[in-house]
């Protein structure tokens, strides 16, 4: 271990988000994922000769507000580009992108994490640049098949790429900015965030130095992680890789390799990599795009809150402890849910605690994405207020009517309270008659009792409760029995 | 800037164009000629002067993001050298 600590890694991350629009970045073609193969497809999609792009609007709006939540400059006069090579998957033969306008300049984002010595460090990730161009079809290779097969749905969908400096020194890091990313983009509506099905993708340029060197290692990027916790190991490895590589005097090829998630090694594409030369040039098609301060007032105006902005709301609005507003806000949809709970209950610690632990117990990742959640905002206030008001207890609520709720999301709380007859009998009458029955049955234990065997208290309670077939105010009836055994 | 045989062929082969030997030196000497020609610009002073992408003064020629008319696949596929009834085809890309 000696031998890796004299090095440090330096990380460029380079993140590609799809932009949740409706149609392509530049044809009006539907931007669906999941199609039938080459269906969301247009003359303008493939290429064909004599056909126009027209830029969508909301594209440039989304990529707006990327950067505006990251602090970046916003470039007001936009030139697209065009970026040369040849590649199936690509119809036109260039992808069209921003080379010298960037549409966000800078800019950063907050990242705090535990290095791997366990310390929790704070840093901001700085950015290099945001910018907007097309993402290319989808290339299927089938084992044992002489040739590609091409679906070109995927083509012309819009990307934001975020290109970070390289200021990132740790895996720990790179998995804390990568999902920082991901909250960010969520929050602010413009991507889903699904790197399994590369919604959102890392590239990761790494070299290595020795501690103390200011000169850069020769940079290498990897690629094919379709995970944050890939991404990280992805790096690590890499970072052992160039190590080992420089220590036994074998020279760092800058190429491209693949990440292999099977055996967790990077190998080298074995493609001959001939100096990429791209030929950018201003893309003639295109006119140039001048974000007005109007617009970008607009845009600003239409932004969603942020994640701090939420979390500071749950603290100073809802009164929420900082460790529920923290566990909250950490996903949009979960700060959604509770906001529209709290509007049909006053009780908003109590809504807080039906969200941390019953509903999010039964809310996987996927449902919360498409906000699924296991009761609607409003059957779970109504289930609130009913043990508020003292009609069923907590652990009856949670144990017994939330999941006939789920089941039967037809009937409301109360009217299932009812039919399983579960409403607490806080009716101190018929609750005496059940006390006085009990203790009728059992002489010989209320002599015990009153000789004092305190301990039997509980089994009064229980059978009261048996009796009531649990619908015995619990805290009542103890009361009512110590009554009337001190008579 | 000079091109020589080098140059013509690293460019031609970015481009996927073949140039037979005997069509080279035709080549080099009509790019050298374009770019000597080319070259009389440097003579003006452009200190100051922003770089013309676009000779429209159109700006934000933007669409609004709503689907519209798409290409049937069977249309699609039609024009493609290599097919079947739902992919395009092309020989293999080896990674």
């Amino acid at each position: 271990m000696e031998v890796l600590e004299k090095y440090e890694m330096v990380i460029g991350l380079e993140v590609h988000c799809q932009l949740l629009t409706a149609t392509k970045i530049f044809a009006a073609d539907s931007n669906q994922f999941g199609s039938e193969p080459n269906t969301n497809i247009s003359v303008i999609t493939l290429g064909h000769p004599g056909t126009l792009p027209k830029l969508n609007r909301k594209a440039v709006e989304l990529a707006v507000r990327m950067g505006l939540a990251c602090r970046s400059t916003i470039t007001q006069y936009n030139l697209f580009a065009r970026k040369n090579y040849f590649y199936p998957d690509l119809p036109k033969g260039y992808q069209l992108s921003q080379d010298k306008t960037p549409v966000c300049v800078g800019g950063e984002v907050p990242v705090r994490f535990r290095d791997a010595g366990g310390q929790t460090l704070e840093k901001a990730v700085r950015l290099h640049h945001i910018h907007l161009e097309e993402d290319a079809g989808k290339s299927i290779h089938e084992a044992g098949q002489w040739d590609t097969w091409l679906d070109y749905n995927r083509a012309g969908t819009p990307l934001i790429e975020m290109v970070t400096d390289p200021v990132i020194r740790s895996g720990e890091e790179a998995a804390a900015y990568l999902t920082e990313v991901r909250r960010l983009v969520r929050y602010l509506d413009i991507c889903d965030g699904n790197m399994e099905e590369g919604s959102l993708r890392c590239d990761v340029n790494i070299s290595v130095r020795l501690k103390g060197e200011e000169r850069l290692g020769t940079k290498v990027e990897v690629k094919n992680m379709n995970s944050i916790r890939n991404v990280q190991r992805a790096i690590e490895t890499e970072f052992r890789r160039q190590i080992e590589a420089i220590e036994t005097g074998q020279p760092i090829i800058q190429e491209t390799r693949m990440f292999d998630a099977a055996t967790g090694q990077t190998a080298g594409m074995r493609v001959k990599e001939t100096m990429n030369d791209y030929r950018y040039f201003p893309d003639p098609d295109l006119s140039p795009v001048v974000i007005s301060d109007e617009w970008l007032a607009e845009i600003r105006a239409g932004m969603p809150a942020l994640p701090k902005e939420r979390y500071e709301k749950l603290l100073a609005h809802y009164g929420l402890p900082e460790y529920d507003a923290a566990l909250i806000s950490d996903a949009r949809e979960l700060a959604d849910y509770f906001e529209a709970v709290c509007t049909r209950t006053a009780n908003y610690k109590a809504a807080s605690n039906w969200i941390m632990g019953p509903v999010k117990a039964q809310t996987s990742e996927k449902n919360l994405r498409e906000q699924q959640f296991p009761l609607p905002a409003d059957k779970l206030a109504e289930l609130i207020n009913l043990v508020d008001s003292g009609q069923v207890s907590f652990s009856t609520a949670s144990q017994r009517m939330f999941p006939v709720l789920i089941e039967q999301p037809e009937k409301s709380a109360e009217q299932v309270a009812r039919e399983q007859n579960l409403l607490q009998n806080s009716n101190t009458d018929s609750l005496l008659a059940l006390v006085d029955e009990v203790l009728a049955a059992w002489p010989d234990k209320v002599k015990e009792y009153k000789k004092g065997k305190k301990g039997l208290l509980g089994l009064f309670v229980g059978e009261v409760m048996k009796k009531s077939k649990g619908s015995a105010d619990p805290k009542l009836t103890n009361e009512l029995i110590q009554k009337s055994l001190a008579l | 800037m000079k091109v020589d045989r080098e140059t013509l062929q690293k460019i031609a082969h970015l481009a996927r164009l073949e140039v037979r030997p005997e069509e080279e030196q035709p080549m080099i000497d009509s790019l050298n000629e374009v770019l000597t020609w080319m070259e009389q610009l440097n003579a003006v002073d452009t200190t100051g002067v922003e770089p013309l992408t676009h000779l429209s003064a159109e700006r934000n020629v933007l669409r609004e993001d709503v689907v519209g008319e798409q290409l049937p696949r069977g249309n699609a596929l039609k024009n493609a050298p290599a097919k079947d009834d739902t992919y395009f085809q092309v020989p293999k890309v080896i990674e």
